[in-house]
């Protein structure tokens, strides 16, 4: 299984446009050039504050560069640094995002933002709706077309666990989002009543 | 249509709708996110990003600043040591022994900022003096620091801390003499009267003050330790302790010393501690705006000491960890409209980092705090090398109308007086401009007339005092007089369109005997006096 079909190629965690070892002999300065933007965006869909999105993205360069011995040696470099953004927990990255707006508010000024189409903002607010681990798993499967092979391996689990997020995630994404009916649940004694 | 079918229809609507979100955030990012200096790789250096702590100067210092601070300084000052204090960690161990600092540099500034001035913050260990202070309070109250109660403890030789405490109402703590006296309080925070009490102790000083009854202060003083510590049976119901640490005010390092630096050998020693003052050496501004960070060992208990220095401090998160920011415009444009923002936390290797503003935007502060990075040993020693001296600043170019009367320089500064030449040399037409090190500057106009007709006023600052005035009076020479110095004769200056001369020059400022009355003699050609000010330096003025 991999990403959605006709998805852009992006810059994609499994470092497919510098696999093994041309990855490990990528410079820290280009890898960190060439992942920032892919990464401050895949931060944003668990976010939905810039602020908080570039200092996830930051934070998660600034953690590989202490570690590039090990991390510039690894197959997937780029896939060691999503794991450290999605490590951090959407409860980190939503108080952060607090924390920029509330910087922004004090000074009297607009927070940056990032600018979609109405349509596009709900789809990735419907994202962050999700569950921690489904959200990560769908916004890995729709932003960076990446196979559930690398869902896995940027979040750590066994590619069944991921083919279980993103079936449960993209099934609920179809019911936020109105595509689909939500499905009852409980046990219809409310309908009799 | 059957369910599967109904299924691929959603799941490829889904997809497309998600394609095109997708495609549309990478294009949004691609724009916003752009190719700057936060691209660059981390630089070498440890994995510590860190703020720090603040207050004013002479002239930029908040006014309410709590008597103990005040007291801490003055001994400093009296020492010629510096301030930073004892650091006892959450645990009463030494936290400078955790080992050396990890220092931090800015990444994004404010536009034309750059290091105009770097100075170390002394080891502790190094100083004669130490001020360890705890604070409680009822953490269940709206702002438990609007009621707090504090213990500090000065350690210092009886000597420096100017013999024992004899003011007050003399009473019995834990079978010690001890001095019970009101008290404004510590910190801004308090909205009422309180009590504090003083006692000596082995090493020093013990002051336990609070905004509490009169019977509370001396239960909590029965109580009291060394450690410094209130025990709990000697705190008020609810009370639990606040904030701990080394009381070190930042703002010593950066903004009130400014020109006293050699004085104090602040900048002599490699201390653990590091304050560099960011500015735009271009502003020749009185006031110039400016960023200081400054970070020395600490506990993470500390950072909540902040609180004493502005009264409406509120916690807040910078980089994720716990922080307290602070806001003062006292004293009114001291700093600008934007007056002085303060950010403090610490930093999981053993750090209190604080960044301040002088009249930079909080949002300015707050991205300076965010953006600070790890720097190399390389980097923090060309830095100290470069800018331990500030460079000297000048002046701007005055308005139409006004006309310098008379210049001069202080220790690392300079001062000039300026008159208003198209009104009469009366009340508000003299002004006196000063600025020295990065940031600190006074200016005044003369105000109401006290001692006619030798008017006078006196700035003391830099280690110089500038004397100005109108001279209301024929007089051949004016002349500074006191014990301790032979008589300085001050210059006079004549100003196109006036009828009276002014006064304008400056002397030392240890010319004379400390705490002197000095008086302003002026004299007619026959040396006979007719005309003295006894009171613009005078030891009550």
């Amino acid at each position: 299984v991999s990403g959605v079909a006709g998805a852009e190629p992006v810059e994609p965690p499994g470092e497919r446009r510098a696999p093994g070892g041309a990855a490990a002999a990528e410079s820290f300065d280009a890898f960190a050039r060439r992942q920032r933007r892919p990464l401050v965006a895949f931060a944003w869909t668990l976010t939905g504050d810039l602020g908080a999105a570039e200092d996830l993205a930051q934070d998660a360069l600034q953690a590989a560069w202490q570690a590039w011995d090990k991390v510039g040696s690894l197959d997937s470099p780029g896939a060691w640094v999503r794991r450290a953004v999605a490590n951090r927990g959407a409860g980190h990255a939503r108080r952060a995002g607090r924390e920029h707006r509330a910087l922004a508010r004090l000074a009297g000024r607009p927070a940056r933002a990032v600018e979609l189409e109405p349509a596009d903002h709900q789809f990735w607010a419907a994202v962050r709706s999700l569950p921690e681990r489904q959200a990560q798993a769908v916004a890995l499967f729709y932003l960076e077309d990446c196979s559930v092979a690398e869902i896995a391996e940027v979040l750590g689990c066994a590619p069944g666990t991921v083919k279980v997020h993103l079936h449960r995630g993209r099934h609920a994404l179809a019911e936020a989002l109105g595509l689909r009916v939500p499905e009852r649940t409980g046990t219809g004694e409310e309908e009799h009543q | 249509m059957s369910s599967s079918d109904e299924d691929v229809g959603v799941q490829t609507e889904l997809d497309r709708r998600g394609r095109e979100a997708a495609a549309a955030l990478r294009r949004s990012i691609d724009t916003l996110v752009v190719d700057d200096a936060n691209d660059a790789p981390v630089p070498p250096g440890p994995a510590v990003i860190s703020l720090g702590q603040p207050t004013g100067d002479g002239g930029r210092r908040g006014a309410r600043r709590w008597s103990l601070a005040a007291a801490a300084v003055a001994v400093v000052a009296a020492v010629g040591g510096a301030v930073a204090l004892l650091a006892s960690g959450d645990d009463g161990q030494a936290v400078r022994s955790r080992g050396p600092v990890d220092h931090l540099l800015p990444g994004p500034l404010p536009a034309g900022f750059e290091p105009v001035h770097a100075i170390n913050i002394p080891d502790p260990a190094a100083m004669e003096f130490g001020f360890d202070i705890a604070i409680y309070g009822d953490p269940d109250t709206d702002d438990p620091w609007t009621a707090t109660l504090a213990i500090a403890h000065l350690v210092a030789d009886e000597e420096l801390l100017g013999g024992p405490p004899s003011n007050g109402e003399l009473v019995t703590v834990a079978g010690h003499d001890a001095w019970l006296r009101e008290s404004e309080g510590i910190g801004g925070a308090w909205t009422g009267q309180g009590w504090e009490v003083e006692w000596q102790v082995d090493d020093g000083r013990l002051i336990v003050s609070g905004a509490v009854s009169r019977e509370e202060i001396l239960a909590a003083a029965e109580a009291a330790s060394t450690e410094p510590a209130i025990d709990p049976s000697g705190l008020p119901d609810g009370y639990t302790e606040l904030a701990r640490g080394p009381f070190v005010d930042t703002m010593l390092f950066t903004s009130l010393f400014e020109g006293n630096i050699d004085e104090f050998g602040l900048g002599s020693d490699d201390g653990p501690g590091l304050a560099v003052t960011y500015a735009d050496p271009s502003n020749r501004d009185a006031v110039r705006t400016a960023v200081v960070v400054a970070q020395h060992p600490g506990p993470t208990s500390a950072v909540d000491l902040l609180h004493l220095s502005f009264p409406d401090a509120e916690e807040t998160t910078v980089r994720g960890h716990h922080a307290v920011i602070g806001r003062s415009s006292e004293p009114p444009g001291s700093a600008g409209a934007e007056g002085v923002v303060a950010v403090q936390w610490a930093e999981p290797d053993g750090q209190v980092v604080t960044v301040v503003g002088f009249g930079v935007a909080e949002y300015d502060v707050l991205r300076v705090a965010q953006g600070l990075r790890p720097a190399s040993t390389d980097e923090i020693a060309a830095l100290r090398e470069e800018r331990a001296v500030a460079a000297p600043r000048q002046f701007a170019d005055l308005p139409e109308g006004q006309v310098v009367v008379a210049t001069g320089e202080s220790q690392t500064g300079q001062w000039r007086i300026v008159a208003d030449a198209g009104s009469h040399e009366n009340v508000g037409a003299l002004t006196i401009d000063r600025m020295w090190g990065a940031i600190a500057s006074t200016s005044s106009t003369t105000g109401d007339r006290v001692e006619p007709p030798l008017d006078l006023g006196a700035d003391i600052s830099d280690g110089t005092i500038v004397v100005w005035g109108v001279l209301w009076v024929d007089a051949a020479s004016v002349t500074a007089e006191g014990p301790g110095g032979a008589p300085i004769e001050l210059d006079t200056h004549e100003v196109e369109g006036w009828s009276h001369p002014v006064v304008a020059d400056s002397l030392p400022i240890d010319h004379f005997d400390q705490g002197a009355d000095v008086v302003i003699v002026a004299r007619d050609a026959d040396g006979r006096e007719v005309a003295r000010n006894s009171t613009v330096l005078g030891s009550g003025g």
